[in-house]
């Protein structure tokens, strides 16, 4: 794939080459058109990788990041004194160079650094890449993305509306076939009969039924017992908890697809009772630069037509964060996020994290669930103290190469021998440990 | 009597089958028996506080709090910052004191620590080949290796742990101060020996020729 793209680009620029004086005279010919623009001789699928690990950290070619847009740089500057620029900006800033000491002051003297590094053709491969990546994007059915698709919407609303159409379509159902029987009585020559009378005379006879009776109020009893016994059995319990948070954070695209462990967000599960919902400025970290709007749907059209998605924008707008100046609001009145706690322990009952994570060595998935495939989290264990006693008395406590079991390890070792020491051997059962 | 028995049994089968149809709302909290048993009267950590006018549990701490252990950090979020900080700030532990035992453990949290907050851009050798990198999510992350950033040392990486640095932003108040001179140490070691990746280039090989 790689290679047949930078096949095509080799290809295209040795035609270039070629075609050279033809070209020239049609750029002669547009001359008044793009008047700084100059023609770059560069490979652009190398220009795109040399431009990825050196550039993309500053410079993006739609938008300006740290430093400016560069999609249209060759129209702005002569190549000379972009070479110049990119080796040694500082250098050409002491020389003097008017252009050079404009464009340090309008980004309030940051330093770029300097490329010495990068040859003459390197720095004409990225050029090439600024022109040929800055060339829009077929965006198939550009139009339209934004808004929900109108029928998965309007799902719900559909079934009730089919719902209600079958019983006028029953009930019309019933009064056409009473007029039918009234009809053929009628030509019988029998006395007819109204609804109310049908189904009076029916509901006398079923409630005259002995046996009706009876096996109407088993039934009845029965699923009454069995709707208080499960409920009664579910109180307090909450596996499968899932409720819908004022952001739609997917934990599969974070903590699944892109990796980032646990702990990166919840630092203080490693040494705190709480594992920490982060604060916004450590989803500001990656969405500084991540907004979303690279996110492509499964056929390969941008989902949000180049903007940043609604859901960072939340951040954005929790924090204070302006997009377009990429810089912090100044005195602006922070929302925090609000969250809604899943996992929530009765205050009857203590569980610190830090002791199960750092101590324990536990990993978070034990309790948690395979929370890096959730979209949306749920709570995967049912937390009764039946589940927590059952952990303890079989899990085994990791004192190999961990510090904090290395004494109570030579004591227990002498106590039980080879056995394996479980979280009830150390205490894990006592009552006070977990209620006080 | 047969026939008593049959109709009996349809009867609980249903009854039964009925009851299984009735699901709980996965998105409502189930029934608690006794609330005041599950709820303390205290505050916890995120609960929200009607006696706040933000309506937060967690509060801030008053303007001019210094916490406990805190160790000032003097250089400030500037170039000038930077500049002095990749000049004069060090290491405030003397390794050459430490022993090998001891230098083997720091080394391994630092390690640790290091793969929990920077691999997934810097990359697990410090290449700047993360998983956000290859996936084209966050792009010109730089490589540690002297080749490639000849101009920094020990303060400077501290330096921007502390404060960010283009799009890479302040990991303060993810790291302590220990654990943050802990992950220098680490990004000097990997600086130091820039040893290939077996793993990549494995990949690699085997990929090319499907390409």
């Amino acid at each position: 794939m790689n290679h047949e793209k930078q096949g095509e680009n080799l290809m295209r620029t040795s035609f270039i080459a070629r075609s050279r004086s033809l070209l020239f005279i049609v750029l002669l010919a547009l001359t008044p058109l793009v008047s700084m623009a100059f023609e770059v001789q560069g490979d652009a699928a190398n220009g795109k990788a040399i431009f990825n690990a050196n550039c993309a950290s500053c410079h993006k070619l739609d938008k300006k990041l740290v430093g400016p847009a560069l999609g249209d740089v060759t129209e702005r500057r002569e190549l000379d004194w972009l070479v110049a620029w990119i080796k040694d900006n500082a250098a050409l800033r002491a020389s003097g160079d008017a252009d050079a000491k404009a464009i340090f002051n309008e980004y309030n003297g940051l330093v770029m650094a300097a490329f010495p590094q990068l040859s003459d053709q390197d720095i004409n491969d990225i050029l090439a890449y600024t022109v040929e990546g800055n060339k829009p994007k077929v965006v198939v059915n550009g139009g339209g993305n934004n808004s929900p698709d109108p029928n998965t919407a309007a799902s719900g609303d559909s079934n009730l509306v089919v719902l209600i159409s079958l019983s006028v379509f029953l009930i019309l159902l019933i009064f056409l076939l009473v007029k039918v029987k009234n009809t053929l009585k009628a030509v019988k020559g029998d006395p007819t009969s109204t609804l109310l009378e049908d189904s009076n005379f029916w509901t006398r006879t079923i409630l005259r039924s002995k046996s009706f009776i009876i096996l109407a109020s088993i039934f009845v009893s029965v699923f009454l017992l069995r709707e208080a016994y499960y409920g009664m059995m579910g109180v307090g319990l909450n596996a499968h908890y899932q409720p819908v948070q004022p952001i739609a954070f997917s934990h599969k695209i974070h903590a699944g697809d892109n990796k980032v462990d646990c702990n990166y967000c919840h630092s203080s599960a490693r040494f705190s009772k709480h594992s920490g919902i982060p604060s916004t400025n450590v989803c500001m970290n990656c969405h500084m630069y991540i907004d979303g709007s690279e996110i492509q749907t499964e056929t390969g059209e941008l989902k949000y037509n180049g903007e940043k998605s609604p859901e960072i924008a939340k951040i954005y707008n929790a924090i204070g964060w302006d997009p377009e100046n990429r810089s912090y609001i100044p005195d602006y009145e922070e929302k925090p996020v609000k969250w809604v706690r899943i996992h929530n322990l009765p205050d009857l009952a203590y569980f610190n994290h830090a002791q199960h994570v750092s101590a324990g060595q536990v990993e978070c998935q034990t309790c948690h669930g395979p929370i890096q495939e959730m979209e949306e989290v749920y709570q995967y264990s049912p937390l009764t103290m039946g589940w927590c006693i059952n952990c303890h008395r079989e899990t085994e406590v990791q004192v190999e190469s961990n510090g904090y079991y290395a004494e109570l390890h030579a004591k227990l070792k002498e106590k039980y021998g080879d056995e394996p020491i479980t979280v009830e051997k150390i205490g894990g059962l006592e009552c006070g440990k977990c209620h006080y | 009597m047969k026939k008593t028995f049959l109709i009996l049994g349809t009867v609980l089968a249903l009854a039964l089958v009925f009851g299984t149809s009735c699901r709980r709302d996965k998105t409502q909290t189930a029934l608690e028996y006794m609330p005041n048993m599950y709820r303390g009267p205290a505050f916890e950590a995120y609960t929200s506080n009607p006696n706040f006018e933000d309506g937060l549990s967690a509060r801030k701490p008053v303007n001019g709090t210094i916490a406990r252990g805190y160790i000032p950090y003097d250089y400030s979020n500037s170039q000038q910052g930077y500049d002095s900080a990749l000049a004069y700030l060090k290491t405030p532990w003397d390794l050459r004191s430490f022993t090998s035992e001891e230098k083997e453990l720091l080394m391994q949290d630092a390690k640790e620590l290091y793969t929990i907050f920077c691999s997934h851009c810097h990359g697990e050798k410090g290449d700047g080949n993360g998983i956000l990198v290859e996936r084209e999510k966050i792009l010109g992350v730089p490589s540690y290796s002297s080749e490639k950033l000849p101009n920094i040392t020990e303060g400077s990486i501290y330096h921007v742990i502390m404060y960010g640095k283009n799009i890479m932003g302040s990991h303060a108040s993810q790291l302590s101060h220990d654990e943050r001179w802990k992950i220098v140490q680490y990004v000097l070691q990997l600086r130091n020996d820039p040893s290939p990746n077996p793993v990549t280039a494995s990949v690699e090989e085997q990929t090319n020729p499907e390409v």
